[in-house]
């Protein structure tokens, strides 16, 4: 008896560790960037096509789309600005001179079939990529983070920064990460329509400016 | 006025003590009632015609402490047997009520025991026992209730709860600290759950930081329960800080919890779960530590009240019986064996013996025991077997008393306790007052920065100690006075102890102090022709029947030396002149000049002698047979061996010396100068002794007086320090301050000495007590971080200070019972 009230409050703690870890409905980030994608969706309905597969968002200037497939989200960036900042495609592991394709499952799980809506799918699909969504306090953003360094993010209000309470001017943001780009011929401040800018990230425990290929729209 | 003495549980720190003193002192009839922090006792004096106990509980009670009665020397638990129903309990219980003496009786048919009250003066435990046997039942060995142990058994009991507590918090809070740091030390790499992380799991992150928290809250609830409670009777306490600063920290926790539930994902960063589960453990920490320093307080005491053995062999029809100690009466005759402890005081009435009585005089040397010799209990019998008749037993032996003037003198405050006292009953509210302040000027000072102005006003509550400045000078003088029972010093007041360490004259009384009080024969001066040997056989032969102190000198001396001594025939005493008596039919002659001259004896140059030896205060006796003067042997009180080293080291240590005695100058010049004294304050009255206590103080010295007799009681009242000598009279012992237990002077420099360490040891402990709350408070109030961008004191910080500043004082209070005696000059 007197061993067992010992190792109780171990129990305790296993216990509560293991209830805490096994339970949706306290992940506060995933619910809510669903439903913050739900309202990038409204301002920006995505486009079903058969022929690619999935669900398609495109950026208002065409640039960049997200296409959401099961279980899988990719990231396809018009390759023509990054061309003629001078990326040699050759050097890139699609070999598209179209496209620069970013995946969160890599190649060869592309083109699955996807019967849901786009926001439904969407959230079917941050359950097992939920440990490549975050939430970027400083911009009020969600990340998903995408592969090769590249990530989208969306806001978490539209309209407003919902902790300084300042207008949200960066409703959806493609990111890139140049080095891997740069390491294949980019200028990367030649990109037209892109933004080459140092990012305050949180990089070990420390607030770190971190440059970044962006191109963000304000949606509402 | 009764005065008693009760247990009070629930104190926590100097503000709970300061409140039931002011609840007590404030009731109709109470004389004075003072608590000790250290030692968790009431001392209390009241009317009882105007209160009674239970008045004193109730008022106690409300405001949330509890007292609890001592158990006393007539409280007695007696096993019966033969009871077959609850009417045998009531029927034994009517039979004793009747009895004189029983103050009150309950008898249990359940536990089959009867739990008595009564005055062992008016009624034996014999008779207790006979009446129920009487009744027709069976009294069964009895147990007595043991304060001592049943106190040891509380404190340990305590002393676990405590530290379980502890493990239980140290066990959620220590992951809860882990959680709240790791991710703030990416740099450190330290391993972390991913679906912890808590800008990614924030819910979780914090739910998780709540759960852990919940334990160890629960196990600190008392802080909430006592703290609030005081809060909420006006009285605010040290638990009431920690209660109000660690429930800030978890409430504000919890509602950023609620926020982030709410999708305010940024409330992660302003959690203070670990804050409050971190200080509630370093504090349940510090109070485990301060549980069992505060035991070893009282060791020494504890070690006195162990020295009493638990049985006793009591010779009964001619038969050795051993028996519980409780059972031994007054007159019953008891065995001890060579290396037993005897068990109770009592006169030797057969045998022989050593006794190590060091437990209680402090002497070393086992002192000889024959039969008419008083022995005590708690000593130790050396060598040989001996009977002795009981004289006094329980609460009346030496021991029991020596117990209770130290617990008494440990219950009284120094008067260097008062400004502590007058601090920590405002020291509370105060810095409940500051902690706002602080916050709220921090709020509109950082333009309304809560996370920080809360941390400002946390730190500033739980790093405010007011247990250190409560425990600052009672656990010095529990210590001290605990010290110097170990050495045979009986301290009887924290105002002795602290005004002895000031002295810087002693007077000592002569007779008996210094010298011996009884005379002795001192000098052998035998005529021309004449054998010292022969001189002395001749008097003491002659002296042999006399009762007069100088004829039992020299008795004692001849004795001593192993004469042996002829029987005397026609002796007569000769009124203040000296005897005469026929040895061996030898007209022997014992006595002064007059005698001599009276019967035409021839002094010769032996005149020239006597008149020398009165010049150095002693007595001449002249030894005449057959009309004619053999020598002359001199008589004087002698000065007690150790009495010059003593003064030496009294001067060595600064402190002047003087002599007092109501002798003739030349006497008293004679022997001051033996032992090293310079100023003589001779031929004074009895009556006139306090007067030169006065005069010495009228020049502005602190004077203690050291003396043994009756005569000198009012000056051991009159002096700053009364200083009495323990073989002496018990009017000069109750008129003393301090009472050496040992017949001589050796232990005056060692209780000036303890009394120089205990009040240096309590201001360092007043230092650091009052240092860590005057550094510390606006450390955490941001003081540093306003003049000069200085760092804050994290309420995690603040806590552990807060438990280190009890620890440290109690810790510097134990050193003192590393304390040994001054070196002897």
């Amino acid at each position: 008896m007197r061993v067992f009230k010992r190792i109780l409050p171990l129990f305790y703690l296993a216990a509560l560790l293991v209830a805490l870890s096994a339970c949706a409905a306290l992940d506060v980030v995933a619910n809510d960037a669903s439903r913050a994608f739900g309202d990038v969706l409204e301002a920006l309905p995505a486009a079903f096509s058969d022929e690619e597969g999935g669900w398609f968002l495109t950026a208002p200037d065409g640039a960049a789309k997200l296409q959401i497939q099961s279980q899988c989200v990719v990231l396809r960036v018009d390759a023509k600005p990054f061309i003629d900042a001078g990326l040699n495609v050759d050097e890139r592991p699609e070999h598209n001179p179209d496209s620069l394709v970013f995946s969160t499952l890599g190649f060869d799980m592309l083109n699955m079939n996807v019967k849901a809506s786009a926001k439904e799918q969407f959230a079917s699909n941050l359950r097992p990529l939920r440990s490549k969504l975050g939430y970027h306090g400083a911009m009020d953003h969600y990340t998903l983070q995408i592969g090769e360094g590249a990530a989208f993010e969306w806001a978490k209000n539209l309209k407003k920064h919902s902790v300084s309470g300042a207008d949200q001017e960066k409703d959806i943001v493609f990111v890139l990460d140049p080095e891997p780009l740069i390491a294949a011929g980019l200028d990367p401040e030649k990109v037209e329509g892109w933004s080459y800018a140092a990012v305050p990230m949180e990089q070990d425990g420390q607030m770190k400016e971190v440059w970044k290929l962006l191109k963000a729209f304000d949606l509402a | 006025m009764e005065s008693r003495i009760l247990d009070v549980r629930g104190m926590t720190c100097a503000a709970c003590a300061a409140r039931i003193e002011k609840t007590l002192n404030k009731l109709p009839g109470v004389g004075r009632a003072t608590v000790n922090l250290a030692s968790e006792r009431l001392f209390v004096e009241y009317d009882e015609s105007a209160l009674r106990l239970p008045e004193i509980q109730r008022a106690v009670s409300r405001i949330g402490y509890e007292l609890a009665e001592r158990i006393e020397d007539g409280d007695v638990t007696i096993p019966i047997g033969g009871m077959s129903c609850a009417a045998c309990a009531q029927r034994i219980e009517k039979g004793l009520k009747k009895l004189d003496g029983v103050v009150r009786v309950s008898v249990n048919y359940a536990t089959e025991k009867a739990a008595l009250r009564y005055d062992p003066q008016r009624l034996r435990l014999s008779a207790i026992r006979e009446t129920i046997q009487k009744l027709g039942y069976e009294a069964l060995e009895i147990t007595r209730a043991d304060a001592a142990e049943e106190d040891r058994a509380r404190k340990q009991t305590e002393i676990k709860r405590l530290w379980a507590k502890f493990l239980v918090a140290a066990t959620f809070s220590l992951p809860l600290l882990y959680i709240a740091m790791a991710p703030m030390l990416q740099g450190l790499r330290l391993p972390f759950p991913g679906w912890l992380a808590p800008m990614d799991f924030p819910l979780v992150y914090a739910l998780a930081e709540l759960l852990l928290t919940l334990p160890v809250i629960g196990a600190g609830y008392r802080f909430y329960y006592v703290g609030f409670r005081a809060l909420w009777m006006r009285s605010p306490n040290m638990d009431s800080l920690v209660a109000i600063g660690t429930s800030a920290a978890v409430l504000y926790s919890a509602y950023n919890t609620v926020l982030i539930a709410f999708g305010q994902f940024q409330a992660v960063d302003a959690l203070y779960f670990e804050s409050a589960g971190v200080i509630l453990t370093l504090i349940l920490l510090g109070k485990t530590l301060e549980a069992l320093s505060k035991g070893r307080t009282g060791e020494a005491i504890k070690k006195l009240m162990g020295l009493a053995p638990k049985t006793a062999i009591v010779i009964r029809d001619g038969s050795e019986i051993e028996i519980p100690i409780d059972e031994v009466e007054v007159g019953d005759l008891l065995l001890v064996r060579p290396g037993s402890t005897i068990p109770v005081d009592g006169k030797v009435s057969q045998g022989e013996s050593a006794v190590d009585e060091s437990m209680l005089t402090g002497e070393s040397m086992p002192v000889d025991k024959k039969p008419g010799d008083p022995v005590y209990a708690a000593s130790l019998n050396t060598t040989g077997a001996f009977r002795f008749r009981a004289e006094r037993v329980g609460a009346q032996t030496a021991l029991a008393r020596i117990i209770k003037l130290v617990e008494d003198a440990q219950g009284q405050k120094a008067p260097i306790a008062q400004l502590a006292d007058l601090v920590s009953g405002y020291f509370v509210p105060a810095v409940c007052g500051v902690a706002l302040l602080a916050g709220l000027a921090w709020y509109l000072g950082t333009g309304g920065d809560l996370k920080f102005s809360l941390t400002i006003f946390i730190s500033v509550l739980v790093i405010a100690c007011p247990c250190a400045l409560g425990l600052a000078t009672p656990t010095a003088i529990l210590v001290g006075t605990g010290k110097g029972a170990e050495h045979g010093i009986l301290i009887k007041g924290g105002e002795a102890l602290e005004t002895a360490h000031k002295v810087g004259v002693v007077i000592l009384d002569k007779t008996g102090t210094i010298t011996e009080g009884k005379p002795a024969v001192t000098d052998l001066w035998p005529a021309d022709g004449q054998d010292a040997g022969e001189l002395l056989r001749l008097a003491a032969s002659a002296e042999l029947s006399s009762e007069h102190p100088l004829g039992q000198a020299v008795v004692q001396r001849a004795q001593k030396d192993g004469l042996a001594l002829e029987g005397a025939e026609g002796f007569r005493a000769l009124t203040g002149r000296g005897i005469e008596a026929t040895i061996c039919g030898r007209q022997v002659l014992a006595g002064n000049q007059n005698l001599m001259e009276e019967r035409g004896i021839t002094l010769g140059e032996m005149a020239g002698r006597s008149e020398a030896l009165a010049l150095e205060g002693k007595t001449p006796m002249f030894i005449a047979a057959d009309g004619e003067i053999l020598g002359i042997l001199a008589v004087a009180d002698v000065v007690k061996p150790s009495s010059r080293a003593a003064i030496a080291t009294l001067r060595a240590m600064g402190i002047e010396v003087a002599m007092l005695t109501g002798d003739h100058r030349h006497t008293a010049e004679f022997i001051a100068r033996q032992v090293g004294i310079e100023r003589v304050l001779a031929e004074v009255l009895p009556g006139d002794k306090a007067g030169e206590v006065k005069k010495l103080q009228g020049e502005g010295k602190t004077v203690a007086m050291v003396g043994d007799g009756i005569n000198d009681a009012p000056a051991l009242a009159q002096a700053d320090v009364g200083i009495a000598i323990g073989t002496g009279a018990d009017v000069a012992m109750e008129s003393a301050g301090i009472v050496l237990m040992r017949g001589d002077l050796t232990e005056v420099p060692t209780a000036i000495e303890l009394s120089r360490r205990t009040i240096r040891n309590i201001k360092q402990n007043l230092f650091w007590a009052f240092g860590y709350n005057v550094i510390g408070i606006p450390v955490a109030a941001g003081l540093l971080h306003l003049l000069w961008g200085g760092p804050l004191l994290s309420p995690i910080f603040a806590a552990a200070a807060m438990s280190l500043s009890s620890v440290s004082v109690l810790t510097n209070a134990l050193r003192l019972k590393r304390f040994q005696p001054p070196a002897r000059a």
